[in-house]
């Protein structure tokens, strides 16, 4: 009796250990079954670490279920940043569903103390499966195995929407899209017509800190980034181009896979453009194995399967690294202790003066245009030793809206340097341009980005990058009077968008009057204006406006007192949906002059 | 106030279509039910009249959202920089607000069907019919007509069928360019490319295309060649 209830005992913990240290089967492509099924196992067997969501409903009424791994899955924690993982746009892709699986597994399983360091900061979010419909369809006797879109019936004889131009970016060009619905790439009859995109365009724009994203597709071994609906560049180019060939780079380091960067044809509407455009969110495209084929392409052997995976969990790990874990790093304000977003749009203005960074200076401090000065660039290690950093230091007109690096910012120098850790600076030699900015003064701004293998920036934004600092700020000497300052305004942005600019008025001197002029209105009324009820200056994309500012210092103001003004600025895209705000500010300090006295004739 | 669009139904526009057409309605025998809340076509409530299908001007795809999103009506189609949608006095005069001046449209000029339609005659005797020949084999067409059209095919006496499950498949083509520019040029005529592998004389694309899409790249100057179809499609 004894023996037996040992027995007994000793069987139920061995299927409780089996059903804990199981591992996925990668040996043979699941089913739409056997993948929910595994999905949920995998919840089911870390339930302290992960929990099964749902992103929404297809068309044909099918849930698009994902997993959340995170320290506290039942909790969605605004300090933590988000990461996230998509496969299977297109129904045909099967290994697209795969990796984003094995991906899962491999995070709820690993037991490597830096990884999961970086993944305590996170809530990573892994969605196998977008178009349940057309993956279903696919793997059905009476379906067709090389079914691309998802299952709308289109109304007219034909099925399905490519959900990969479906959209909200560039949607609807012709030349990388269908406008005709039985075509593979049909991009829907409208923007975001599809269920199972406007849900996945939800999803993310609820998250409170969305820091990059693979949606995983096949094949042709590339690994891409935006723009894809052009050729020309998206703002950041540089910066993700660095992270396409490191990633590239860590590929090829597991099975010898020479992924490439480009596909070579265009796509509109399609997913990485939309959200790198409205969240200058890192997002990129891993187009798997193979690297050449016809429609077999799309149906490798299972034997794929394994390394497929194994060559592509690196990149992801990479992200994963860089959007929770900090190394490298550089202050936007001088309270700064690295923790982004540094600032936050409060409705009237940012929460911290995140342009000030005080890591970044000119010696001398006064620019005088022509002279040459040294532009120094403090950056804190928390790590070890970096050799290969980069930093790389931009000039440009003191405008609200800066990014780095943007179109309309001037590289002054880049650099790779050893960074031991603790603080080093990164000293560059800079001729201050001659002429003027925009509106006439020798006046300039600069910012600085450090990046490295092991922490490379997912975004171009100031405030939600710790590896970019900015410094907007201007020593302004005044007298007793009035007095006109100026900023710029750049809707650097591919839409249209509403302008704000406030003044924080803490600190400011009894009987000291700073004011703000609107701007003339807009020549003529803009419609998406109107249909948000938005009142305010709207800027056209690339729009630049200077902004006057009325200062009058009383004349009681005493020779050498120093008055800070700080003039917050944003940009509220005319979009539907999450208008998320961009922007940043522009900080004068007023040294108060001795009034000279007026010359007599 | 909320305003919806409302749609004809899919069974509404079927029936339509076949006494339009005079189609037998023996080609709807095997095909799956259809849901007709998921579907493009939208059912009618019977509290919401349909008084017309209209078109408006707008700038751009951002701003059609925007209608969609701001006053709720919901698009039939964006195309190019008209917004189509089913309305009423009530949804044009909540547009007319804006701005927009919504014009009465005629939707069996504007949205399509794809039918098969039996040989008859020549190729070119079904073109003059205006209607988009999308594939082309043995002992029928697949095209792509507006209704009106449809109506033509019926009066000249082409057989027209509904495609029911037979949905149609792009033929596996093969294209050789010289340029890596010209791959997105095969791409902007609705080629849906799988892989462009660099060969010995350029770029050899593999990709999925119609026949119409086909015609395109020819006329343009491409050599297109047409590859065996892959197992499970059945012409």
């Amino acid at each position: 009796m004894k023996k037996r209830l040992i027995l007994i005992v000793l069987v139920v913990w061995m299927s409780n250990a089996r059903a804990i240290f199981a591992q996925i089967d990668f040996t043979q492509y699941h089913t739409p079954a056997s993948l929910a099924s595994d999905l949920a196992s995998l919840a089911a067997n870390h339930p302290a670490t992960s929990q099964l969501f749902t992103v929404g409903t297809s068309v044909e009424g099918r849930q698009i279920q994902g997993i959340k791994i995170s320290t506290n899955p039942a909790v969605d924690d605004p300090s933590k940043g988000d990461v996230i993982f998509v496969g299977l746009h297109h129904a045909r892709e099967w290994l697209a569903a795969e990796m984003p699986l094995r991906l899962a597994e491999y995070l709820l399983t690993n037991t490597d103390p830096n990884l999961q360091a970086c993944m305590n900061n996170l809530q990573i979010w892994v969605i196998p499966v977008l178009n349940p419909d057309g993956y279903a369809y696919t793997a059905d006797a009476n379906g067709y195995r090389y079914w691309r879109k998802n299952r709308r019936d289109n109304g007219d004889g034909t099925f399905g929407v490519d959900l990969n131009r479906n959209y909200g970016f560039e949607w609807g060009l012709n030349t990388g899209s269908s406008p005709n619905t039985y075509d593979d790439t049909y991009r829907g009859p409208s923007v975001f017509s599809e269920p199972e995109v406007a849900a996945f365009r939800d999803f993310v724009a609820a998250r409170h800190d969305p820091k990059a994203m693979l949606t995983y597709h096949t094949f042709t071994e590339q690994f891409l980034r935006p723009w894809s609906y052009a050729t020309s560049d998206p703002p950041g180019k540089s910066t993700l181009e660095y992270i396409v060939q490191d990633s590239i780079a860590r590929i090829d380091a597991v099975h010898g896979e020479s992924y490439g960067e480009s596909i070579g044809y265009l796509s509109s509407g399609e997913a990485t453009d939309y959200f790198w455009n409205q969240y200058r969110m890192a997002a990129f495209t891993p187009e798997m194995r193979p690297a050449t084929g016809g429609l077999d392409g799309f149906s490798p052997p299972a034997s794929q399967i394994i390394p497929n995976n194994e060559e592509n969990l690196p990149a992801a790990l990479a992200l994963i690294h860089d959007a929770g874990c900090r190394i490298v790093w550089i202050k936007d304000y001088p309270g700064d202790t690295g923790v982004e977003p540094s600032a936050i749009w409060v409705g009237n203005g940012w929460s911290h003066a995140f342009w000030v960074s005080p890591d970044i200076w000119t010696v001398p401090a006064t620019l005088v245009g022509g002279s040459t000065v040294t532009l120094n660039v403090k950056v804190h290690n928390d790590g070890k030793i970096k050799k290969g950093a980069i930093v790389s230091a931009y000039y440009t007109d003191p405008r609200i809206s800066l990014e780095f690096p943007n179109p309309a910012a001037v590289l002054i120098g880049q650099q790779t340097v050893n960074l031991p850790p603790g603080d080093t600076t990164v000293s560059f030699s800079w001729t201050v341009p001659t002429g003027t900015n925009i509106w006439g003064e020798h006046h300039w701004c600069v910012g600085a980005i450090v990046m490295h293998p092991d922490d490379r920036p997912l975004t171009t934004e100031i405030q939600l990058s710790s590896n970019i600092g900015g410094h907007n700020f201007e020593t302004v000497d005044a007298q007793a009077g009035a007095r006109m300052l100026a900023v710029a305004i750049t809707n650097h942005l591919e839409a249209a968008a509403e302008y704000e600019a406030t003044i924080n008025r803490e600190g400011l001197p009894r009987g000291w009057e700073v004011v703000i002029p609107p701007l003339p209105p807009n020549p003529k009324p803009d419609r998406k204006a109107l249909l948000l009820a938005v009142k305010g200056r709207v800027l056209q994309p690339g729009e630049t406006v200077v902004q006057p500012i009325l200062l009058r210092i009383p004349e009681s103001a005493k020779a050498g007192t120093k008055v800070v003004i700080q003039v917050n600025g944003v940009l509220k895209p005319l979009m539907p949906g999450k208008r998320v705000p961009v922007g940043n500010g522009y900080t004068f300090e007023i040294h108060v002059q001795e009034c000279k006295p007026a010359k007599s004739n | 106030m909320s305003h919806r669009a409302v749609r004809p139904s899919a069974l509404l526009r079927t029936i339509c279509l076949l006494l339009a057409c005079g189609l037998s309605p023996q080609p709807f025998l095997g095909q799956e039910p259809r849901s007709l809340t998921n579907t493009t076509q939208k059912s009618q409530s019977a509290s919401e009249k349909v008084q017309g299908f209209f078109r408006i001007e707008v700038e751009d795809v951002t701003e059609a959202s925007l209608v969609e999103q701001q006053l709720k009506i919901r698009p039939a189609l964006v195309r190019d920089r008209s917004l189509y949608y089913y309305g009423n006095e009530e949804t044009n005069e909540l547009l007319r607000k804006y701005g927009y001046e919504p014009m009465q449209m005629n939707p069996e000029d504007v949205l399509t069907r794809v039918v098969r339609v039996i040989h008859k005659g020549d190729e070119e005797d079904l073109s003059k019919t205006g209607v988009t020949i999308l594939l082309r084999e043995h002992g029928y067409w697949t095209v792509r007509a507006t209704l009106t059209q449809m109506r033509l095919l019926g009066r000249l006496g082409y057989q027209v069928e509904e495609l029911g499950r037979r949905e149609p498949r792009p033929r596996q083509v093969r294209i050789v360019v010289s340029k890596r520019e010209q791959v997105a040029e095969v791409g902007a005529h609705r080629v849906d490319i799988y892989s462009a592998a660099k060969s010995e004389k350029g770029y050899a694309i593999l990709g999925g295309a119609f026949d119409d899409s086909i015609d395109e790249l020819r006329a343009a100057g491409f050599k297109v060649e047409i590859l065996a179809d892959p197992p499970g499609v059945i012409r």
